[in-house]
Order: C-alpha cells, then structure tokens, then sequence
C-alpha cells in the first residue's frame, strides 16, 4: 500500500527508538552506529522486525547519522553505498508488512545563514545520501529531528530533486517551544508543507504531552498530514543516567488524545520500544485518522515567524521603505553592495509595527541576484517578520526563494506571457506566494473588466502548476491619481470583485499620491475606502501616523477588529497628564529633569533659572545636589535601576558643565576632594569605573580617570603626585582583581599613606579589608564610603 | 568526532532584554520608570540588536582519563583542576564552547563611555546577557545533539580563571575553538577580546542504557 492511501485509510503507526535498542544490543561507545549495524545486520534485523511485529505499519532505516559529513567523523566516505545497505536490511525486514522510511538526521553543522555551511553544499551532501535510500529501496524519506529550519529545507530540496518519493520532516522543539534555530511550530510548518513536504511534524526533545500541545496548535493550519514522535516522557539524568518516566502504558495513554488532535502518524522516539508502540497500536485500534481539510493556505514564514493572510482580519501593513526608488542613500549603498542601510531600515519598519517586509533591490547596474542572496542572509537572522521579494529578476527570485528560510511572497507576477511562464514554476517549485498584478503584455487596462480577465488568465495558468487561489494575493494596481483620474476607482473595483470571489488583495499604498503635496491624505483616504472594500494588506510606509491610525479606525468601521482591540491598545492607554507649568516652579522643573535623565532639558531650565536671578552655586547646591543625592536614594532602595541612575549622573554633569563657568566669576568651588581611578592592570573591563568617576563628579569630586588596564607603577606614580586623594581600583575579575594587592603593597612599600577604595564584581568588603582598603559596591555607595575616607582625617 | 561546530548567527531571540533589564537591577515590583525613560531604553536595546553579531563555536572531545584532579582529553590537551573534573565526573566527553558579541558592540560601549554613559550601560548589559545566552543556546545543541545516542549534556559549565581551573587554560581553549575566526584575540594576560566574549567547558555524560522511573 502507498503511503497515500495508508493515511486516508488509517492513523498510521511509526516505529520506536533505533539508538535506545542498538545501545542495549551491544553498540560500543565512540563507533559509528551505521558501520556498526552494517557490520551486525542480524542484530538490525531484529530490531526491525521487533517494531514490525508491535505493528509498525512504516520503520525508519537506521541511516539516521548516514550523512556524508557525520560519517566523515568515522573515516567512512562511500555514504551512498552504507545508506543503500541499510535501507535494504530494513526492507527485508518490513517485507510487504510495513513500508519502509528512508531516515536523514542533521548533518552536525549549520548552514548559513545561521552557520558556516554553504547551502548548496549541504544540498549535495544530503543528495548522496538520498540517492543510497533510493537505490535501497526506500518507499518514503524522512528528514527528522531537525532543529534549524533551514537544514529541514535542505534536506527537503534535496529529496524533492533526487526522486519522487513522499517526503516528511519532523523537527525538534525545546523547552520554549521552538526549535533550536529560534523556529516556532506554525512557521516550520507553513515553510515546510509548502516546500513539498507530504507531512509534518515533530519529534525527540520532549515528552507525549508537549508533542499534543504542537498537534493541536498546527492541525487547522496543516495542508498536510501531522506526525508525532515523542521521547517516553521528559530525559533527565538521575545522577548521570538518562531516564524517561513513562512505561508503554502511560505512553499509549496520549494516543486517544493525540487521535482527537488530529494527528495522522504517531511513533516513539528516545527511550521508546516495540513495547511503547504495540501499546500504541492497540490503543490506536480502529480510530479514524482525521485528514486535512484545507486544501491551500494563505500565509508566508520566516525563521522566528509567520503572517497568516486571513480574510475579515485586520488589514495587514507590509513595509515598503527597503527600495531604492527615490532613495539617494539607499542607491549609493546598494551600489556600494553595502547592506547597512537595508538592516537599519527593516529595524525601523518592524519597530514601527510593520508585519512583513517588502525588500526591493534594484539599483542600475547591479547585480539583483547577487544582492538577493546578500540581503536574505542579512535580513532573515535580523528580522522576525516574513519578506516579500519585490523584483521581477527570475534569476533574483529563484536566487532569494531558494535560501530564503521560510515561505516568501513574491512581489510580482503579471499576466505577461514570458514572465508568466518563467515564473510560475519557480513560484510551485518553493511553495512562494504572489501578488498577481492585473497587466498584461497590452499594458495597464484602464478597465476593470479587461483586468478580470488578466486576473483569470493567471490564476488558471497557476492552476496548471498546483498552485491554489490561496497563494495569491490580487493587487489593486492603484495608479497615481494625478496622472489617471480613474485609477482608485478602477482599483477598488478591483478590490472588491476580488473580495466577492474570495481572493486576497493588496495596494502600493503609495502610488495613488505620486505627485501630489501632502502625500499621507491621500494615502490615508485611500487605504480607508480599500479597506471598506475588504483590502488585504498594504504595502505602505508604517512610519506615517495618519495612516497608521487610520488603518485602525477603518478596521473597527469593517468589522475586521473584533470589540475594537486593537483601537483600544493603541488609543486606550493613560495617557500622562502634562503637569501644569504653574504647578512646577522652574528649580522644581531642573530637580525633575536630573531624576527623569531629561538630558537635552536641562540647559534651557538652567538658563531660564539663572535668568531669573538665581546664582549658579546655588541652583548646584540648593537643587541639583539634591536632586542626584535622590537619585541615588531611589537606586539604593531599588526604586531607579543602573540606567536611571546613570541617565540622571549624566544629565547632572552636562547641567554642572554649563553652569561651571559662571561659578569660576561669581563663586568659589570648594570641591568635595580628589579620587584617582583606575583598572588594574590586565583588566579591560571598565564600564563600572567610568559609572563610578561619572556619579563622583556629580557630587563634586574632582576625579583623575587613568582608565583601563593600568600599570601598578602608574598608579604608584600618580598617588605620590596627588597627596590627599583616595585612590579607587577596580576590577571584573577574580584574575585580576590579586593585581589590586600588588598596587597597594607597591605604594605602601614607597612610604604613601594614601587611602584606598576598591570595587568590581567579584570582590566584597572582607577582600578589601584584608589590603587595607575600603570597598563600595557601586557608585552611591562610593560616594558615601569616600566622604568618610576624606572626613577621617 | 573532535572537529569544532560553527554558529556564525545564533539567534538573538526575546528573554535577552528581560535578562538585561533584570542585570542592571531591574525590580518590577518596585520601580517605577516614566514612559520616555522606558522608550530610551528600549531604543538602546533595540541599537543593541543591530551591534552585536552573536557567533559561536563548539567541540566535542572525549575523555581519556578522568582523575580527581586532572581531565586527559583524545587531543592531547589536559586540564588541571578539582573543581573541573569534579562537575566532569561520570563524563565521556567534555564540550568545549566558545561565544562573542562581536566587536561593534564592545567598541560602541568603549565610544559611549562619558558621552552616552546611559546608552553604554544598556549596551554592555544585554551584550553581556546575550553572550551568557550563547554560551546556553550551544549546549542545547549539542544536548540535541547527543540525546540521539543516548547521552546528555551537564549543563553545568565552568570557566578558565574559576577556582583551581587557571585562566591560562584560555589559551588552549581559545586555539582548540579556533576562534580567531570570530576576530576574537587573546591578551597577554589571558584575556578575551573583544570583551563580550566567553569560553566554558561542560561534560557529555556517557552513555547509559536508559531506565524508566515510574
């Protein structure tokens, strides 16, 4: 029976653990399993048929480490032969009672983006083993334990252009409930099924229960048969054995609940046996395996993300500021093969709330393709939301589609023949989305029928390929109203026949005010009239308010944001009530700008404090030293934390800096003593120090700052040339921190008597007291402990 | 099996800035910020985000001769210390790890020192958070790694220049991680820089036929 048909016809049942049964059979520490199992096939043999007679109805090859590189590590270099070896041993035994799985495991290296491995190596290297599974007769593959998405994506390209046998992928997720790579479950799948993945699905890392968790969460959204392979239980070492809590009874327990969640193949993985999947099987006996329902899904993924494109939801914001159209910079750099400004812009644009990316890159002259690949490695480990590839270079979109981790949408497709038929199947070979934009080689119909029509065309063209209504999204073509009148119009009749027809659709937010001044109206009123006719997303700037907000606004109006939540947390919150200035006198003002870090404020309080007549030592004395004293106050009693106290010390010295030459004509600056710091030697780490000298200052230290990593005769040479000043060491280190006794025993052994303070992480008072010194543990506290210093003598 | 794995980007996933926000003495039953201090902040973080390029590396070596004092490894390095082959006991392997914020960040910490000192604290605390993170994402993956053939990962890692286990063991885990590569360098006191750089070794537990406790 086909793999097919076993799904429609029941929940197939998977095999258990390889490495748990090989260990108890007698696999020796440090030798490779395959070699090991290739060298003992009887012992192979009978672990198959163990899983077999439990009711296995597929096995998985024992190649799970049978990838070139892994067995490199061994010395063994023919992975095709060892894979085609034992994929028949596993044939022999699964005889016509089970099909058998040709198993891939990770390679043990991680491709770029996220490793050193280039991607089409890795492509190869997982080919070679694919082609041994082939020629031993596998009737699937299995791509499994995967916990870099883009390694899954691999191996799956691999599989898909070696043969046309069914693929599944099950990945790993831990703890927090992603892959290692930072991949959560809903991505992997929407990346994977549409790839070409048969199924999907998770295994190893975690217990039964974490598994249904996944299965319940994926199952509305899988086009694809789901899998499990949980672990028996949670691992965890008693002393330094590994050990899984459930028997096969309390493992079999889940099955029912698993049956109800909607997966279609179940299995074990670590610390599974053939007991655990018979108990399975009989628990299993007669359910009805629940197939999937949905036949496409509009959604596109990244590596730590997803955007599902869902029909009276809210209307979604793709940015469009990474083009070089119109952009100086952006062009020059691009030119330059910088990518900086790329980064900076997709920071901004999701900082801004945009949900997917639009990255355009073409610049004259330059090499798209090549960018694309740039730009993709760049962007996907920066950005959390998916990208739209925004080019109509072939070569750039197959570039992009095929290391981009995740599903993409490509933006665009038009019913231009040539295009159409070059770029159609790369859109079914990665599983891309489109925007489809109603053109065609006549141009730009200025009607709305003519645009049907192209809209038609390509849709059953796309059909040909497999590719469903839910892959594209129609746009709206909006051409500019200075120069077509009737374009918006023809736009939102476009919107809305695509609405009444159930496709999804998109705008160039932008294009409708080319030309004109005030460009955020029109946007604005534009996006509001598509919106009530059901627009899907927009490709717009999410830096501009107006249409920010009047996104919002129009999707309560639509209906499309249910009780107004997202209006509500965007315009609910307390807004702070601006302190009437009368209820603040302007030294009250200077005192609230030192606590609240306000570092720009404060100058034109000073000017304005010292216009009306104060002294400058007086607003220093009588306002300001108080207002950093309750700083410190409120950072000792944990109130502030290290960056409000810094923020205020900062704010403080800029305010003393500039009123400290008017205290040079009016006033005398007694200075609250002389403290010489530095690192010791060895030590490179001085963030604290420099915070230390800042908050110092503020309270009228005079500090001599010798910085980092400071000779002990340095500091020798500088304390004699300072009587009277504390000397302030610090260090990070518990390395570093002996050199502190070397300082102090040279400057005794020279006859100064100067005082010390010493501070870092690693050190306490006990440290200190046994040199002689004093100890602070941050900067408030070191103003206090040196006052006293200074005070005794 | 003693060949060094290479991340050139590990993930910068959310929990960093908690971590650092909770580093700089972040106590949210307590303090109270006013909303343009939190933006700062955040904005900080955020600029932290596009300085730092987290990499990583990591080996497995095995195990030759554990004693209460000495750790003989197959590549002929060994390492001196109670307090390191006490926490390796019961173990096959050691993993050696590896991890760096990168250069800009540190160098945008050492710019900022006295001109943003704000900013340089914020930076340096989730630069600090995220290589401590690195060094956690690592033995997760070879804890994935080894789960497979029935072994697992201490998580219990240990430093050179903690307790008896001496900081000029740097070196030797700095040349076996080959991490000039990240353009880490190593003083001549044993130092890593840039900075926000970390090495640590932790333990692969050999191998055990699994047990179920019910």
């Amino acid at each position: 029976m086909s793999f097919a048909n076993l799904l429609k016809k029941k929940i197939v049942l998977l095999d258990g653990a390889m490495g748990t049964q090989l260990h108890v059979k007698g696999l020796s520490e440090g030798v490779c399993p395959e070699a090991w199992c290739r060298d003992n096939p009887r012992v192979l043999l009978d672990i198959h048929a163990g899983y077999v007679a439990a009711g296995s109805d597929i096995i998985y090859t024992c190649t799970f480490g049978a990838n070139p590189i892994k067995l490199s590590n061994y010395g063994i270099t023919d992975a095709c032969r060892l894979n085609r070896d034992l994929c028949k041993l596993a044939k022999k035994a699964a005889g016509t009672r089970a099909l058998v799985a040709g198993d891939i495991g990770p390679a043990g290296k991680f491709i770029q983006p996220f490793g050193e491995w280039d991607f089409e190596a890795a492509v190869k290297a997982f080919k070679e083993q694919i082609r041994g599974l082939v020629a031993g007769g596998a009737d699937l593959l299995v791509i499994e334990t995967m916990m870099d998405i883009q390694e899954a994506r691999a191996a799956l390209i691999a599989a898909r252009e070696s043969s046309d046998l069914p693929v599944m992928v099950t990945m790993t997720f831990d703890r927090s409930g992603r892959t290692l790579g930072g991949t959560d479950p809903l991505s992997a799948l929407i990346t994977l099924q549409s790839l070409g993945a048969q199924a999907v699905g998770c295994n190893c890392s975690s217990g039964p229960q974490d598994m249904l968790a996944i299965i319940k969460q994926l199952k509305p959204y899988a086009r694809v048969p789901l899998a499990a392979k949980p672990n028996a239980g949670l691992p965890r070492l008693l002393g330094n054995t590994a050990v899984y809590d459930l028997d096969p009874r309390g493992f079999a327990a889940f099955a029912p609940d698993f049956a109800a969640a909607g997966v279609n193949l179940i299995g074990g993985c670590c610390g599974t046996t053939p007991e655990h999947i018979a108990a399975l099987a009989a628990r299993l006996n007669g359910r009805k395996p629940r197939l999937p329902k949905i036949g496409g899904l509009s959604a596109i993924s990244g590596p730590f993300g997803h955007l599902l494109l869902q029909k009276n939801k809210g209307l979604v914001v793709v940015g469009e500021r990474i083009n070089p159209s119109g952009k100086k910079a952006l062009r020059e750099s691009l030119a330059d093969k910088d990518l900086s400004l790329v980064r900076e812009t997709a920071r901004q644009q999701e900082a801004q709330g945009a949900q997917a990316l639009d990255v355009n890159l073409s610049v004259p002259g330059g090499d798209e393709p090549e960018l694309f690949k740039h730009a993709i490695k760049e962007l996907a480990v920066l950005c959390r939301v998916p990208l739209v590839m925004d080019t109509c270079d072939p070569k750039a979109i197959e570039a992009a589609l095929r290391i981009y981790p995740g599903r993409a949408m490509i933006n665009s497709i038009s019913g231009e023949k040539s295009k159409l038929k070059k770029l159609l199947p790369l859109v079914a070979q990665y599983g891309a989305m489109f925007i489809l934009l109603p053109l065609d080689d006549q141009g730009i119909p200025a009607e709305f029928k003519a645009r049907r029509a192209i809209i038609d065309f390509v849709l059953r063209q796309a059909a040909k390929l497999g590719i469903t209504p839910q892959d594209v999204v129609v746009d709206g073509l909006a051409l500019a109203v200075s120069a077509e009148p009737e374009g918006p119009a023809a736009a939102l009749e476009t919107i809305k026949w695509c609405q009444g027809q159930g496709l999804l659709t998109s705008v160039g937010l932008s294009n409708v005010s080319f030309g004109l001044p005030q460009r955020q109206w029109l946007n604005s009123a534009f996006l509001a009239q598509a919106s009530s006719h059901g627009l899907t997303m927009a490709i717009m700037n999410p830096a501009s308010l107006e249409t920010a907000n009047i996104r919002l606004a129009a999707d309560v109006l639509s209906g499309r944001d249910k009780d107004a939540g997202q209006y509500l947390a965007r315009f609910s919150a307390p807004q702070a009530k601006p302190q009437s200035p009368a209820a603040l006198s302007v030294q009250d003002k200077i005192s609230v700008c030192i606590l609240e870090g306000g570092r720009n404020a404060l100058i034109p309080l000073l000017d304005a404090d010292l216009a009306a007549g104060a002294r400058p030592r007086d607003i220093i004395d009588s306002v300001m030293i108080p207002a950093i004293t309750r700083a410190g106050e409120l950072f000792e009693s944990r109130q502030y934390f290290l960056p409000q106290l810094v923020a205020a010390a900062e704010t403080m010295e800029g305010g003393v800096k500039h009123l400290k030459p008017l205290l040079e004509k009016g006033s005398r600056d007694t200075g609250a003593g002389l403290v010489i710091l530095a690192t010791v030697e060895g030590d490179i780490h001085d963030i604290g120090k420099n915070i230390v000298a800042l908050i110092l200052r503020n309270h009228g230290f005079r500090v001599v700052d010798l910085g980092r990593d400071v000779p002990a005769a340095r500091i020798v040479k500088e304390a004699f040339g300072q009587p009277g000043a504390v000397v302030g060491l610090s260090a990070l280190m518990t390395t570093t921190m002996a050199k502190m006794k070397d300082v102090i025993s040279l400057v005794r052994s020279r006859g100064c008597r100067c005082k010390f303070i010493l501070g870092g992480a690693v050190l306490n008072k006990d440290y200190a007291a046994s040199l002689g010194a004093a100890f602070a543990k941050d900067g408030v506290e070191a103003v206090k402990v040196i006052k006293s210093l200074i005070n005794d003598k | 099996m003693s060949k060094v794995i290479f991340f050139e980007t590990i993930p910068l996933l959310d929990g960093i800035e908690e971590r650092a926000m909770r580093r700089m003495g972040y106590h949210e039953k307590v303090l109270s910020m006013t909303p343009a201090q939190k933006q700062e902040i955040t904005g900080f973080f955020s600029q932290a985000r596009q300085l730092i390029k987290l990499q990583g590396c990591g080996m497995r070596i095995d195990i030759v001769k554990l004693t209460d004092e000495v750790v003989h490894l197959s590549t002929g390095i060994s390492f001196y210390s109670k307090a390191l082959a006490g926490i390796l006991k019961g173990c096959s392997q050691v993993v050696l790890l590896g991890a760096t914020a990168g250069e800009k960040v540190v160098e945008s910490v050492r710019q900022d020192s006295g001109v943003n000192t704000t900013r340089a604290v914020v930076l340096d605390a989730y630069a600090s958070e995220a290589v401590d993170y690195a060094l956690g994402w690592i033995i997760e993956y070879f804890a994935q790694e080894v789960m497979p053939e029935g072994k697992r990962v201490i998580f219990k890692r240990f430093s050179a220049g903690y307790a008896d286990f001496a900081l000029d063991n740097q070196q030797i885990i700095f040349n076996a991680l080959l991490l000039a590569r990240y353009g880490v360098r190593l003083t001549k006191d044993h130092i890593l820089a840039p900075e926000k750089t970390v090495t640590a070794v932790s333990g692969i537990t050999a191998r055990n036929t699994p047990k179920r406790v019910v």
